[in-house]
């Protein structure tokens, strides 16, 4: 497969995306949100496969359920935001020439419409969620879900959060870890944990500082997750091969904001820099710290003259037009 | 997550923002652009080697974005919107990595990259929100469901 095999938007996943968007659009006047787009069309790839019709979409298990390659996705669609939860879904252009009155085509414009049947109705947003990750393959990104859920809702609600019921349900979701499968987070679970019972036993939990640390866990886990061969399906080996690369950068950025975290926490907790797991990578982020500072005050003589550069620079960056 | 910042080359000269950057934990994009700028500064004209300025975007987590044709195409779109392409070619192609909400370009000269609206700050505005932000800098609500 190429990237010409998905980008038009003649083909199935481009005609079952206009009818998503469009059918959104003449039931509530306004575009779908990313979070709508992508379980429509994660529940419809799934239905239709089902029935024996195969839309290849591209799609994988990332940060919010099962979510559209973007990149891969029709040039027809449009995103106005880079996260899921937050952007919403438009069509640019004309409809696509293959939507007509052939079987095919009827087949989808009936399953849109059922899937908006069940789902575009209050609460309808939600039980898709639900349906989507019903069929997660790992029992990990159910139970982290739903701690991730129950202190987001309290913390929305400023609920009297019960930090032992937090931390019960997060040691539950990660007694499910799947560890053969992904051993290199696997390795951090213990310091995660560690850190996380720091805060959830502490006399004054700080659960912005919960969430906050556990939504970044969470990400870096997804990087991991996504390239798991149960996890995408019609991936172009390019887009694989480019989540590949990028493993150990998202490993490194992982490491040191978990470490500001912690370092954090032992500002209010100073026998934390004796704890057998945190108390070294406490250690080892402040002397990061201190030799970038020093690499940094080396520098700062250099840019005498760099205003002048730039702007010479800029005078000079013309093609002519 | 706080929402990407997407670095203009200007922004380098300020030291303790790059150390605020190292702990500042959302994406940091450096355009490909801005890096060639940076570069050309510290190797041709300051006699640094190459390996010197990619530890320094290294150790403070700032990735580096290529120029692609998604992104070439945005600029595109800027340069047909706003026109000019001769005086502000480079803007352009910067600017064209924070197409897309929330990024927001992080720049000394925000007059440069007013075409973004509100997705433009100095390193001052960041690092002391309240102080001389003209807007709120949160693209979206708090309470939005992050799951």
């Amino acid at each position: 497969m190429k990237l010409s095999d998905f980008k038009n938007v003649d083909l199935p996943v481009g005609m079952a995306s206009y009818l998503v968007i469009t059918e959104h659009q003449k039931r509530t006047g306004s575009p779908p949100s990313g979070l709508y787009f992508n379980k429509m069309l994660s529940l419809l790839h799934l239905e239709l496969k089902e029935q024996g019709t195969d839309i290849h979409l591209p799609h994988c298990w990332y940060r919010h359920g099962d979510e559209v390659v973007r990149f891969q996705m029709p040039y027809g669609i449009r995103w106005n935001h880079e996260e899921e939860a937050k952007t919403t879904v438009s069509w640019s252009g004309d409809m696509p020439r293959s939507l007509g009155d052939d079987s095919f085509s009827v087949e989808l414009k009936n399953a849109v419409v059922g899937l908006a049947d069940r789902y575009l109705v209050p609460g309808g947003l939600e039980n898709a969620v639900e349906e989507v990750y019903r069929r997660a393959p790992f029992e990990f990104q159910r139970k982290f879900r739903i701690y991730r859920k129950r202190l987001w809702v309290s913390r929305l609600r400023e609920e009297s959060a019960s930090a032992e019921a937090h931390l019960f349900s997060l040691r539950e979701a990660c007694d499910a870890f799947p560890a053969a499968e992904f051993p290199e987070v696997n390795a951090h679970v213990p310091s995660f944990l560690a850190a996380m019972n720091e805060i959830y036993t502490s006399p004054a939990p700080d659960y912005a500082l919960a969430e906050e640390m556990s939504a970044e866990f969470w990400n870096w886990f997804c990087y991991f997750l996504r390239l798991h061969p149960d996890c995408h399906e019609n991936t172009l080996r390019d887009t694989t091969e480019h989540w590949e690369s990028g493993l150990e950068w998202h490993a490194g950025e992982y490491g040191d904001m978990f470490a500001d975290h912690v370092v954090q926490l032992s500002e209010e907790n100073v026998r934390l820099s004796q704890h057998p797991v945190l108390g070294p990578i406490i250690a080892g982020r402040k002397k990061d710290s201190d030799d970038f500072r020093a690499l940094l005050d080396s520098s700062k003589d250099d840019f005498k003259g760099f205003d002048d550069y730039l702007k010479k620079v800029k005078g000079g960056f013309k093609p002519g037009i | 997550m706080p929402d990407p910042l997407v670095l203009d080359s200007s922004v380098f000269k300020f030291t303790d923002f790059i150390q605020w950057l190292r702990r500042h934990h959302g994406r940091k994009i450096l355009p490909v652009v801005a890096y060639t700028e940076i570069s050309v500064w510290y190797v041709s004209i300051k006699g640094k080697d190459q390996s010197y300025v990619d530890d320094i975007i290294s150790r403070a987590r700032i990735e580096l974005e290529w120029y692609t044709p998604h992104i070439a195409w945005r600029a595109v779109e800027f340069a047909s919107a706003l026109g000019d392409f001769s005086d502000h070619a480079r803007d352009y192609m910067i600017a064209a990595h924070a197409y897309t909400a929330p990024r927001m370009i992080v720049t000394e000269n925000k007059k440069d990259f007013a075409f973004l609206g509100d997705r433009v700050c100095s390193p001052d505005e960041l690092m002391y929100p309240g102080r001389t932000m003209d807007g709120d800098g949160d693209s979206a609500g708090e309470n939005d469901s992050p799951i």
